[in-house]
């Protein structure tokens, strides 16, 4: 057998890994692989901050559902990739980090850049590992691949000193890692599915919940055959916003702080909460106490620790939603008093904003919403993020097309994200809705965006303000306004065409459509800045009638 | 003015801290026990007595926690180990019988008017002398957590010049049917 450089072995088994892209900046530690990319048929995407590089294979791996790659060095390198994998962690989405390390013999002497990332990701990692010799590079990539993908997914770090990158070893594809204490349980329990099944056939007024575990299953098409056997109406997490398609009448909208009145109400007067991969997170249900009295709750989830985890659970399922969900329907229909069961299903009155010929959020995201395309939308985190989960209800929206960091709240996530989900689908149009504070966080990517000539189409809800702090501050705060507001000192346009893009700066509702057309066509990313009049709160939702 | 909102402050009913007992089967590779007390130190509660060390299995190791936790976070903590990729097997003392034991291991001053008093003690809880110095003596003692506090009791008053214990090992009571050893 040849001898190979560990550098050569990783991107081997990279490409045998079907990776054809990677999102990396190089620095010291990381080099020998650098040196060795040209001869690999992999595309790497220069990123111009090691965040962005991990919310783009974040958003790769979200609407391709393949694993993401992200690369960079030790140190500062691998610290600013943090935040990047606590996003994917907390919305479950698979992504494999690769950090540059000192050199073995330097390990643990605060050698230059170096940091123990290992040490550092251990609560935000599915897993993680030093490798310490050339010869675990193969095992240990494929079972990160293996990992990330596999069960409920996650990131999985691999931390690689420089020196084993250089060191020759002997390639041999085949070797396979043993996990022995790893099984992650796909079908779900007979019993359990019986159970669930008597509940239904029993229930008066059964809904179901539907969470991000839905899209990465793949089991949208249960979900709403199972919703149409049941007559029950579906509703969703912030997470699960793209698991249903809109044309489903008696998809009820998002549950939660700032969820629509309808699933609300449904959720108040349902006897069966069926959940299905929803892990019941504090926004979703607002208080715990008062969640948990409602109904009677089935719970399915592929990760048993979800299982009772918030609230008290009825009939937990441990197994993947679209195996559980086949089964339960089976079932259903052996039994002809399912049948019978047809009611008249409550039918979604999609919320529309009252226009006021103001340029406001909700009415900007209500006009691109209109526009029915089957565009990959992608938010930031704000204000403008909840008025588009509740108001961007286009029949164009496929499934896991809606790119939103839910768990984390990364400010800054949906340029990068927007960016590695266009690199999966270059046929798509990308439209990211972020505000002026978010895309500020990691406003230098529209370089990453002009150099790699990877189009989105960027609209800034610019208010010049903070704008959910500014809500936050309005409702706990009595009104007091500190340190959220923005001067009129960033002109969003000119940044772009400084990096070699072009955009619109809009400041009357009449020209939004136009501009977004105009961005959707250009073969390059566009910029539309528009300037927000209306301060307007995003309604609260509560239990109290 | 907007309603003010109902707020969640606590995801867990209020509970008291009891001791709880958690015993896990791991792989042999580093970083286990690093991610192990990072899943319980998150949550704000403290390990009391930590221990492990290799089984009849080869790379098989076994570590036995001792900690100050509430019944629902003990839950959640348990789990998680559980989901932990080195991890084979993690099982909690919640409702099972176990047996519990540990080893003292004491230098007291030494001088040969405590002689008979100290060589009491050693004869009366089946110490063992392992070493004996000038001005010092080096006793182990073995026996339930109860026991061992009940001998430390004792023989504080000597003067301690160091004391180590072993830590709790953990053995439930009765395997189930069938298992192999």
């Amino acid at each position: 057998m040849a001898k190979m450089m560990g550098a050569d072995i990783l991107l081997k088994v990279l490409t045998n890994q079907g990776v054809s892209t990677i999102f990396g900046y190089p620095g010291g530690a990381t080099l020998p692989i650098y040196d060795r990319l040209e001869d690999y048929n992999i595309r790497h995407i220069l990123v111009r901050h090691e965040q962005a590089a991990a919310h783009m294979a974040d958003g790769y791996a979200r609407v391709s559902g393949e694993v993401g790659v992200c690369l960079a060095t030790s140190g500062p390198g691998a610290t600013n990739l943090v935040t990047g994998i606590a996003t994917a962690y907390l919305d479950s989405s698979p992504i494999v980090v690769i950090t540059g390390q000192v050199e073995r013999r330097f390990l643990g002497t605060d050698a230059f850049q170096e940091v123990d990332i290992v040490g550092i990701t251990i609560p935000i990692t599915k897993h993680n590992q030093h490798i310490m010799s050339a010869a675990d590079i193969t095992p240990a990539l494929k079972t990160a691949f293996l990992l990330a993908k596999s069960g409920r997914p996650g990131p999985v770090l691999l931390d690689i000193p420089k020196d084993v990158l250089t060191e020759e070893t002997e390639y041999d594809p085949d070797i396979e890692a043993t996990l022995e204490g790893y099984n992650p349980i796909i079908a779900g329990h007979g019993g359990q599915i019986k159970k669930a099944a008597n509940l239904l056939m029993s229930a008066k007024s059964p809904v179901i919940v539907v969470g991000g575990g839905v899209i990465r299953s793949g089991a949208t098409d249960e979900v709403v055959e199972l919703s149409e056997l049941l007559s029950a109406p579906v509703m969703t997490t912030l997470m699960g916003k793209s698991a249903i398609p809109q044309s489903v009448e008696h998809y009820l909208g998002m549950i939660g702080m700032h969820g629509t009145k309808q699933a609300m109400d449904a959720l108040k007067s349902a006897d069966v909460i069926f959940a299905v991969g929803a892990r019941f997170g504090d926004r979703a249900v607002l208080s715990y106490d008062k969640f948990s009295n409602l109904a009677k709750f089935v719970q399915i989830d592929i990760d048993p620790a979800e299982i009772e985890k918030t609230i008290k659970v009825d009939i937990p399922i441990v197994g993947d939603a679209k195996n559980i969900l086949t089964k339960l329907i089976e079932r259903l229909k052996g039994d002809d008093s399912i049948k019978e069961r047809k009611r008249e299903l409550v039918k979604r009155g999609i919320e529309l904003y009252e226009f006021d010929e103001g340029m406001s959020i909700p009415s900007i995201i209500e006009i691109l919403s209109g526009m029915e395309g089957d565009y990959i939308v992608a938010t930031d985190v704000g204000r403008h993020q909840i008025w588009a989960a509740r108001y961007y209800n286009s029949a164009g929206l496929g499934t896991g097309m809606f790119l939103t960091s839910g768990g984390l709240g990364t400010m800054g996530f949906g340029l990068p994200a927007s960016i590695g989900a266009k690199v999966a689908y270059p046929d798509k149009k990308v439209v990211l809705i972020t505000g002026d504070g978010s895309f500020m966080m990691n406003i230098q990517e529209l370089a990453t965006s002009s150099q790699h000539n990877i189009p989105v189409v960027v609209i800034i809800m610019n208010d010049h303000h903070l704008g959910m702090i500014r809500q936050l501050q309005d409702t706990f705060y009595d009104g007091k306004y500190i340190e959220c507001t923005f001067p009129d000192n960033v002109d969003f346009v000119e940044v772009a065409r400084g990096m070699g893009l072009d955009g619109v700066k809009v400041t009357d509702i009449n020209d939004v459509k136009g501009a977004i057309e105009k961005g959707l066509e250009s073969d390059s990313t566009f910029v539309i800045d528009c300037i927000i009049d209306s301060q307007q709160n995003i309604p609260y939702q509560s239990y109290d009638k | 003015m907007v309603k003010k909102l109902e707020r969640v402050l606590r995801i867990y009913p209020k509970e008291d801290e009891q001791e709880f007992t958690i015993s896990i089967l791991c792989e042999n590779k580093p970083g286990v026990t690093a991610n192990v007390s990072n899943l319980i130190s998150r949550r704000g509660f403290n390990i009391t007595s930590f221990i492990g060390a290799s089984t009849q299995t080869e790379d098989v190791y076994k570590i036995i926690i001792k900690l100050m936790a509430t019944p629902t976070g003990l839950k959640g903590i348990v789990k998680q180990i559980a989901k932990l990729i080195n991890i084979i097997e993690v099982r909690n003392s919640f409702n099972e019988e176990f047996l519990e034991y540990e080893m003292l291991l004491v230098k007291l001053k030494y001088s040969i008017e405590k002689h008979g008093d100290i060589l009491q003690v050693v004869n009366h809880y089946n110490g063992e002398i392992v070493d004996l110095h000038e001005g010092s003596i080096t006793i182990a003692f073995n026996g339930t957590p109860e026991k061992v506090e009940t001998i430390f009791a004792l023989i504080k008053p000597f003067g301690c010049l160091d004391v180590v214990k072993s830590g709790i090992a953990v053995m439930r009571k009765y395997e189930d049917d069938g298992a192999d050893c």
